[in-house]
C-alpha cells in the first residue's frame, strides 16, 4: 500500500494542530505552499530515504525535532483533490526526484479536510542516529549527492571523512 | 500571505497558559494589552535596546521561517545582543508585545536567542525562554522550546517535560519531549 510523507514545518503546521484552528488560517498557510508538497512511497523501506532527502536538503536541527506525517493513499484519494507529479530536480537523493507530488488545495473546506487527514495520520520522528546512518549509507551507495546537502548532512559527511581516510 | 497579527486579547490557547505567563512577567502588560499610546511613547519600551528590537521584529513581521534554515532575523538579533547584552533580553517581552509582531517572528527570535553563545546573558535568556514555554500561542511555545534545546542548559529539562504533560498541541508536545529528554 502506497503512502505519502509530508514534513510538518513549524510556521505552517504548528498552528494547524491547535484544536481551535480556524479554516481561513488553514487555507492561508496551505496557500503559501503553492501546492502542498508530498513524497509518495511505495514501500516502508522508502520512508527513511525520503526523510533523509528532506533533512539533507537544508536542515541543521536534530531529526528528532522534525515531524513527518505518513498519509495513507486511500485517505488522500478520499479527499478528491488534484494530485500532480512534480519532479523535484534539486532533491539530494536523485532516485527520489520522481517521488515528489503536489496536492492542489484551494478552498477553506478543502484545507480543513486535508488538515483533518494529516492530524489523524501516523506521525514519524526519526532519531539522529537513524538519520545519520542513512545519510552515510546513501552517500556510500552514490545515491546522496553531497553538493545538494545542507548544513546537517554536510556535517555528518565531514565527520565521517577522517574515518574513511 | 499576510502574517497573522499578534494580539493576545484575540488569541488564547488556554486561560491557564496566560495566567502562568503573566505570573512570570507581571510587568509585561503590553503582551496582554498592547500599549494604547504605541511602543515609542511607552516608558517601558523607550530604551534603545527595546526600540532596536521592536524595529527588527517589525521588519520580519511578514516573514516565514523554517526549522533549520538560517534566517536573517537571527543575524540581526545577534548584532543587537552584542550591542545591548542583558538589556536586550530583558526588554524582549515588552518589545514583542505589539500588534505588528507575528507569532512566527517571535518564535524564530526565541529559538535564535537560545542558540547564541554568550555566557553573560545565558541566565537571563534561560529565564526568558522558560517563561515563554507557557505562552498562550502554540507557535511561540514551539520557538521557546527549540530555544531551550539550543541553549543546552540541563536545568530546563524538567520544566520542558513538565510542560509536555499539559501541552494541548501535538507537535509542540512532541518537541517538548524531544528537547526535555535530550537535555536530561
Amino acid at each position: 500500500m502506497a503512502f505519502f510523507v509530508r514534513k510538518l514545518t513549524r510556521d505552517r503546521w504548528v498552528p494547524a494542530f491547535d484544536s481551535d484552528a480556524a479554516p481561513e488560517e488553514l487555507l492561508s498557510f496551505l496557500a503559501a505552499e503553492r501546492g502542498v508538497s508530498l513524497w509518495k512511497c511505495e514501500a516502508d523501506e522508502d520512508s527513511l530515504p525520503v526523510v533523509v532527502n528532506v533533512v539533507a536538503g537544508y536542515e541543521s536541527r536534530p531529526p528528532s525535532f522534525l515531524h513527518f506525517a505518513q498519509i495513507d493513499e486511500d485517505d488522500l484519494d478520499s479527499l478528491r483533490l488534484e494530485l500532480l507529479t512534480v519532479p523535484a530536480h534539486e532533491a539530494p537523493v536523485a532516485r527520489l526526484r520522481t517521488f515528489h507530488h503536489e496536492l492542489a488545495v484551494s478552498t477553506h473546506e478543502e484545507a480543513a479536510r486535508f488538515v483533518s487527514v494529516v492530524r489523524e495520520a501516523p506521525r514519524g520522528q526519526f532519531s539522529r542516529a537513524q538519520v545519520e546512518s542513512a545519510i552515510l549509507r546513501l552517500h556510500d551507495s552514490g545515491e546522496l549527492i553531497a553538493d545538494r546537502c545542507g548544513k546537517f548532512a554536510r556535517e555528518v559527511l565531514d565527520r565521517a571523512r577522517p574515518r574513511e581516510a | 500571505m499576510t502574517a497573522a497579527t499578534y494580539d493576545l486579547t484575540q488569541e488564547h490557547d488556554s486561560v491557564a497558559s496566560t495566567k502562568v505567563f503573566r505570573s512570570y512577567f507581571p510587568q509585561a502588560t503590553s503582551l496582554i494589552e498592547p500599549p494604547a499610546m504605541g511602543i515609542w511613547s511607552d516608558p517601558r519600551t523607550s530604551t534603545e535596546a527595546a526600540r532596536g528590537l521592536y524595529a527588527v521584529m517589525k521588519v520580519f513581521a511578514d516573514e516565514s521561517f523554517e526549522d533549520g534554515v538560517e534566517s536573517k532575523l537571527g543575524k540581526r538579533l545577534r548584532t543587537l545582543l552584542a550591542k545591548f547584552g542583558e538589556e536586550l533580553v530583558r526588554s524582549f517581552s515588552t518589545a514583542v508585545g505589539s500588534a505588528t509582531t507575528s507569532p512566527a517572528a517571535i518564535s524564530e527570535a526565541l529559538t535564535q536567542l537560545g542558540a547564541f553563545r554568550d555566557g553573560v546573558t545565558e541566565e537571563t535568556r534561560l529565564r526568558l525562554l522558560l517563561a515563554f514555554i507557557d505562552h498562550p500561542n502554540s507557535l511561540v511555545r514551539y520557538g521557546a522550546t527549540c530555544g531551550l534545546w539550543e541553549l543546552r542548559d540541563r536545568r530546563a529539562a524538567e520544566a520542558l517535560l513538565r510542560r509536555a504533560d499539559r501541552e494541548p498541541n501535538a507537535l509542540v508536545r512532541s518537541t517538548l519531549l524531544a528537547a526535555g529528554e535530550d537535555l536530561s
